[in-house]
């Protein structure tokens, strides 16, 4: 079973870096790279979307340094015991 | 369109009034047309391209609430982009049928006159809908134009108002005029001219505010590094509009001038917009690649 909370953080942070298209951005990766919804995202998933992320991002800019910090930011998610904001 | 715009030139009688105004033969005249006509054409061409690289992005994001946002901009742009061969070959139209028929001249000029305010109104109404909308996606509301602008449209239309009303060709033709600019009474063309393109101006105003609002509050560095071209597009095209658009309008004043000054100004306009056009392109384009990977 997915967790809304774990996706619901996922496209925050994408929002953070993508704005609008964060939303859209997560949908796309979870559909293409994991083959699943994006509601059906396990933590198991995250260091695949984060390694997509980051090949995705690098692409759109030439910071590599938020490029990193985008990517690293979705991989810490896959390590965080509760997703309500504490770890 | 272009097609038409062409037959329209090449089929219509040439402007004797013009040949004589700036002491050019026939054949320099038809050659000044083509001159003015082939960047203008290039010109539509651009913005054609960028309407649609614009409606291809808000397509792929229609079903968002930023896409649906952008949907009334996309229509708005599109009478804009439609604006520069439809007012074009519109005036062909009826400057060629005022000279076969010098008694309809005055009817020809306010149906020119009216159908440039009502597309340009029509289009900027909808750009204004689409940016107050993009406030909604970054949890604002519209507010009014800050004091400095408010105060400098206030100067720019009392301004404007002064040299319409101090045209002397507003109401019939005259001082080197061949062609009167209204054939209205001064009260309407306050109140069903001036007034509408003001209002107009306003809107356009008001949206580049809004758009810059929006472009200040939305998140995501990478998200802003490609909607800034977009943005900037958009409020170019917007001021180069009103722009040109004061230009045209004020036209019975600036005949005075030189052909090389007509034509250098004219250049310098379409040179602008298409700029604006371009970046709408650009930025669209960095958009949607957001939107692929």
């Amino acid at each position: 079973m997915g967790d809304t909370m774990l996706y619901q953080n996922l496209v925050e942070i994408a929002e953070d870096y993508l704005g609008p298209s964060g939303n859209r951005f997560i949908e796309r990766l979870a559909q293409s790279h994991c083959g699943k919804s994006p509601q059906q995202i396990t933590k198991k998933d995250i260091p695949e979307l984060s390694r997509w992320a980051q090949v995705s991002a690098a692409v759109l800019t030439d910071n590599a340094a938020l490029v990193t910090e985008f990517s690293n930011r979705l991989l810490k998610l896959a390590n965080k015991r509760s997703l309500n904001g504490k770890a | 369109m272009a097609l038409v715009y062409l037959a329209l030139i090449v089929l219509l009688p040439q402007d004797k009034s013009t040949v004589k105004h700036y002491h050019v033969s026939s054949g320099g005249l038809a050659a000044l047309l083509i001159i003015i006509i082939v960047p203008y054409l290039i010109i539509w061409l651009i913005a054609l391209i960028g309407y649609l690289r614009f409606k291809d992005y808000t397509h792929a994001i229609r079903k968002s609430k930023d896409g649906r946002a952008l949907q009334p901009i996309g229509s708005g742009i599109l009478w804009l982009t439609l604006w520069l061969p439809l007012s074009a070959i519109a005036a062909s139209i009826t400057s060629g049928y005022y000279r076969a028929h010098p008694g309809a001249t005055a009817t020809m000029v306010i149906l020119n006159n009216y159908f440039n305010i009502l597309i340009l109104l029509g289009a900027f109404i909808q750009i204004k809908v689409g940016s107050r909308k993009l406030l909604d996606v970054v949890k604002r509301t519209e507010t009014a134009l800050p004091q400095l602008l408010t105060i400098l449209f206030i100067a720019f239309s009392s301004l404007y108002l002064f040299l319409v009303l101090h045209d002397p060709a507003r109401r019939v033709a005259s001082h080197g005029a061949e062609v009167g600019a209204y054939y209205l009474p001064d009260w309407l063309i306050v109140t069903t001219i001036v007034i509408p393109r003001l209002v107009t101006w306003y809107l356009g105003m008001q949206a580049i505010y809004n758009i810059y609002i929006y472009s200040n509050g939305v998140k995501g560095p990478i998200y802003k590094q490609a909607l800034a071209n977009l943005v900037s597009g958009l409020s170019w095209l917007i001021l180069t509009v009103v722009v040109l658009r004061c230009f045209e309008s004020l036209s019975s004043q600036l005949s005075r001038l030189s052909l090389s000054w007509v034509v250098l100004v004219i250049y310098a306009l379409l040179a602008l917009i298409s700029l604006g056009y371009v970046l709408i392109a650009k930025g669209a384009q960095s958009l949607q690649r957001i939107e692929e990977i």
